[in-house]
């Protein structure tokens, strides 16, 4: 069976929605829903729910149940990554000149900016029910587990033969259209995918000089130096993908295996 | 059987022994310029795919969509 299929540009990145057995109105309710939390998330508008909460200086603040999902998300992704994958680095991404959309090209690095090691998230990030508190002085960017975390809940949401693909962040529900799962071009090679993730990290995209690129390494607060051009993993959320992946990548060759050995089903380094 | 014999015998086994393990020691000499393998100089570049035999593979058909970077 041939599955239905939605291709639409939003989060800065090409989404895919596939379905088998749904029909095209809920495909198309499924990109109202991400085109509606693409425009609450963005960092790249002053009004959406995300700029106004890193523009609450320290304060405690009401936040929607989807904000509150992500930044314990945020918060799970952190711990999940022993501190690597970092929310708070949007200082260092604007310092680093990545302060509009990647379309509209780079902003001026700035090199006055000293950079260090971030303090750990929970030490800058507080989320209660219905509130949070962002330490003064410091920015979140959602770009890192956004995707993965949006990816889940869409599949689930769909129906129970989908697959929600926002920009290489994946999830892959029920058994596809031949029944043997979902074709999954991963590593050169196709998987097929029935209940699983998978999500790729890389430095080479999203790049605008020598050495500057979008993934932050939190240790040094700057774009990160590391062997590997790109991690694609499988796993079982498409949100402990987009984890798993860019841990891997600020990790290096030599200890990504061993990192990705206890928690993926499969990875591609290159 | 006498007790000579059996002394022959067990002289006869070590010395068999010792020029056995020579010759092979002396065939199989470690070269010091041989490649290492698996090869570690040079594999920074290399693309490593693997994958646990839970995840199927099936080379020959068209995936429907790709994971990448965004």
């Amino acid at each position: 069976m041939s599955p239905d299929v939605l291709r639409f540009e939003s989060l800065g990145t090409t989404c895919e929605l596939f379905g088998v057995g749904i029909d095209h109105v809920r495909l198309a309710e499924g990109r109202a829903w991400i085109e509606d939390m693409h425009s609450r998330l963005t960092r790249f508008d002053a009004a959406s729910e995300l700029s106004r909460f890193n523009g609450s200086a320290g304060e405690w603040v009401a936040v929607s149940p989807e904000l509150e999902s992500l930044l314990r998300d945020a918060l799970r992704a952190h711990d999940l990554s022993g501190g690597l994958v970092h929310a708070a680095v949007l200082g260092a991404l604007m310092a680093a000149g990545y302060g509009r959309t990647f379309a509209a090209g780079p902003t001026t690095v700035l090199e006055t900016v000293t950079p260090g090691a971030l303090p750990a998230l929970p030490r800058v990030l507080e989320v209660t029910p219905g509130a949070a508190r962002l330490r003064q002085g410091f920015g979140i960017d959602l770009g890192g587990i956004a995707k993965g975390w949006l990816a889940d809940r869409l599949a689930s949401w769909l129906g129970p033969n989908c697959l929600v693909n926002l920009g290489g962040d994946l999830y892959a529900r029920g058994a596809g259209p031949s029944g043997e799962g979902w074709p999954v071009g991963f590593g050169g090679t196709t998987v097929l995918l029935r209940d699983r993730a998978a999500a790729t990290s890389g430095t080479h995209r999203r790049a605008w000089g020598e050495g500057l690129h979008h993934l932050v390494d939190p240790r040094t607060e700057r774009p990160a130096e590391t062997d590997l051009v790109e991690v694609s993993v499988v796993a079982a959320t498409a949100a402990d993908a987009e984890v798993h992946a860019k841990t891997a990548l600020l990790l290096g060759r030599a200890a990504a295996p061993y990192y990705l050995g206890g928690c993926c089903s499969g990875w591609n380094l290159r | 059987m006498p007790a000579w014999s059996l002394k022959v015998i067990a002289c006869l086994l070590t010395g068999l022994a010792t020029v056995g393990s020579a010759l092979y020691v002396g065939g199989h000499l470690k070269n010091p310029a041989a490649p290492l393998r698996p090869p570690v100089v040079g594999a920074s570049s290399a693309i490593v795919l693997h994958l646990e035999p839970q995840v199927q593979v099936n080379p020959g058909q068209p995936p429907l969509t790709f994971t990448s970077v965004s």
